[in-house]
């Protein structure tokens, strides 16, 4: 004679069920959350160094084959970056786009600013283009160091330009004519959000909200044409 | 007739310290994820803060040995305007120490004589520099 299983077996059947069901659902989620955090924490990083990387290559161009026209120029919260477009060794230099240039100078502006998403991003214009290079950008300033004299029996000689930095200026303090750039200190912060805005789905916030993952960056870019 | 049997409690205590290795495993894989992802980003910031100290030192490069210290430490902001080729070396010292502890956790570091150049050594994570050699989380690397 075969019994079926009671009520109550059932029932502790069901509830032994129904915790490891539910106790594996909260493990399973929480194992998501630490994935989707590492994710960030690797796109956030990667960003930083895709900039960092980029800004040195293009800054390290500034004043190449240039004789009168100032290598870096900031207004507001713009970088202008100015090099040949045709040198001798090398040919054609093709400036932040990857284009070729009409002109003899190329002059190349970076900027963050918002795009259609809600968050910003690194810009570069060029030769009437623009195009944007990576978007996760939420803060980048730069600091110059500058060279407008040299110190002889620890008296500071204006104008006599010795190539050592004298000192760092914030780049809005810059003044072309008068100092020479030797290096560029970049900072950069970059973030990815953890999760996207409930009200408006795929939009970022301006600002690394609670549970976004944020990096700060610091690298310091030789200008040998300054 | 037919006797139907449950499971013993051998049974049962087997099948749950099974499950306990595999979840146990699971969180371990994480968290061993999570550190190799750390070290990733850390050893990153100290290569690019050897990078950057080297490139200041070549921008003042006649007060190179000058850079030399045994553990750059916490220092008070320095202001400097203009600077001297002396005081060049204390004001990037002390943006390369803010630098330092901003990025690393529990950082320590520091820049000497080897042979004919100058090196640094970077630790993080409470690792001392003096261990460099001995730690996954510490970076030795020649400045010039």
């Amino acid at each position: 004679m075969q019994r079926g299983f009671s009520l109550v077996e059932l029932l502790i059947v069901l509830s032994l069920t129904s915790f490891l069901a539910v106790s594996s659902s909260i493990w399973f989620i929480s194992i998501a959350k630490l994935v989707r955090a590492q994710q960030l924490q690797i796109e956030s990083n990667e960003v930083g160094r895709f900039i960092t990387s980029y800004l040195t290559k293009s800054f390290a161009r500034a004043g190449l084959g240039l004789i009168d026209e100032p290598p870096l120029e900031f207004e507001g919260d713009v970088i202008k970056v100015r090099y040949q477009s045709r040198l001798s060794v090398v040919g054609d230099v093709r400036n932040c786009l990857g284009n070729k240039s009409k002109t003899s100078v190329i002059e190349d502006h970076f900027l963050i600013e918002e795009y259609g998403y809600g968050g910003l991003e690194l810009k570069c214009i060029s030769g009437g283009l623009g195009d944007w290079l990576t978007e996760g950008v939420y803060d980048l300033n730069f600091q110059v160091a500058v060279d407008r004299g040299r110190f002889v029996d620890d008296q500071f000689q204006l104008g006599a330009f010795d190539g050592i930095p004298d000192g760092y200026v914030e780049s809005q303090n810059f003044v072309p004519q008068s100092m020479r750039a030797v290096a560029l200190k970049v900072n950069l912060s970059t973030y990815r959000p953890l999760e996207l805005s409930t009200f408006n789905v795929g939009y970022w916030d301006e600002e690394p909200s609670k549970g976004s993952v944020a990096h700060d960056f610091t690298t310091l870019v030789l200008l040998p044409n300054g | 007739m037919l006797r139907c049997r449950g499971l013993s409690l051998i049974e049962l205590l087997v099948a749950l310290v099974l499950i306990s290795i595999t979840v146990l495993g699971t969180v371990r894989l994480q968290v061993a994820s999570q550190g190799q992802l750390d070290y990733a980003l850390y050893s990153g910031q100290a290569l690019e803060l050897i990078e950057e100290t080297s490139r200041r030192i070549h921008l003042n490069y006649p007060n190179h040995l000058d850079y030399q210290v045994t553990n750059l430490e916490r220092v008070k902001p320095f202001k400097c305007d203009p600077c001297s080729p002396a005081d060049l070396v204390k004001l990037d010292l002390t943006h390369l120490s803010q630098n330092l502890f901003a990025v690393l956790p529990d950082a320590s570091a520091s820049i000497f004589k080897c042979k004919d150049q100058m090196c640094m050594a970077v630790a993080w994570a409470g690792e001392s520099f003096k261990n460099c050699h001995n730690t996954k989380f510490c970076i030795e690397r020649a400045l010039l």
